[in-house]
């Protein structure tokens, strides 16, 4: 919300300032913006998801996060983001039941979560929408 | 040599009704029978970018091309009531262990070169 409020300041500046002036005016808000933005929406990130998933998850569910090790564990590589943070959050709260994935989702922290989440997600699979 | 090969007939004699036992034990998943039982998948599963809203708002997952073991694990799960979701608790709690058997069949074989 902060880089907004500048973005506006900067924008009623506007008047008054060379364009040369502007362009880094307007430059400097929308970096402002993507940093404020970046801290409020706690974002993923895929590098520490990707560690973090090669550390934990990939001993079962596969390197490439497609070639689980049993054929009773899921593949993860391309499953919607949104999905996979909510398995692991059910998990973590025992409302999906499974000894293993609890232990493992109560080891991780929310933005761990979040971060191996989004990182299977950004993965090449071959889970399709079939009707 | 009589008493060995009646010993291995009583073996092998054995070993087929243990077997035969056990095939009959097990459910066979058949896919083409899924195809009179998927109305109520297709709803959610089939529809891209959809989203179940209760009790909270998260994309289904996309099952097909996951394994006919853990579709069907997911299934009796949701029977058993080891997984929540009220929505799939309803419908697994409709289906016999064929049925779940079927459904898991026909959603394991995703397309070749599916995915994205």
């Amino acid at each position: 919300m902060r880089g907004l409020v500048m973005a506006k300041r900067n924008g009623g500046m506007r008047l008054q300032m060379e364009s040369g002036t502007f362009s880094a005016a307007v430059v400097g808000s929308v970096l402002l913006a993507t940093i404020s933005f970046a801290s409020v929406s706690e974002a993923a990130n895929l590098e520490n998801g990707k560690a973090k998933a090669e550390q934990v998850c990939s001993a079962c569910h596969g390197k490439d996060g497609n070639t689980p090790v049993d054929p009773s564990y899921p593949r993860l590589a391309g499953q919607h983001e949104d999905y996979l943070r909510q398995a692991l959050t059910d998990y973590r709260s025992e409302s999906r039941k499974n000894a293993i994935m609890a232990a493992q989702a109560k080891a991780l922290t929310k933005q761990e979560v979040r971060d191996v989440a989004a990182y299977y997600a950004s993965l090449p699979g071959q889970l399709i929408v079939r009707k | 040599m009589k008493a060995p090969k009646f010993a291995t007939a009583i073996l092998l004699a054995a070993s087929m009704s243990s077997y035969s036992v056990w095939a009959a034990d097990a459910v066979q998943g058949n896919a083409d029978a899924a195809r009179a039982k998927n109305s109520m998948c297709i709803g959610c599963h089939g529809i891209p970018g959809y989203k179940a809203s209760f009790p909270s708002v998260y994309s289904v997952p996309m099952i097909s091309g996951q394994s006919q073991k853990y579709l069907e694990n997911a299934l009796l799960a949701y029977k058993k009531g080891d997984r929540a979701h009220p929505t799939m608790r309803g419908i697994a709690a409709g289906l016999s262990e064929q049925d779940m058997a079927d459904l898991a069949a026909y959603y394991s074989m995703a397309p070749a070169g599916a995915g994205k």
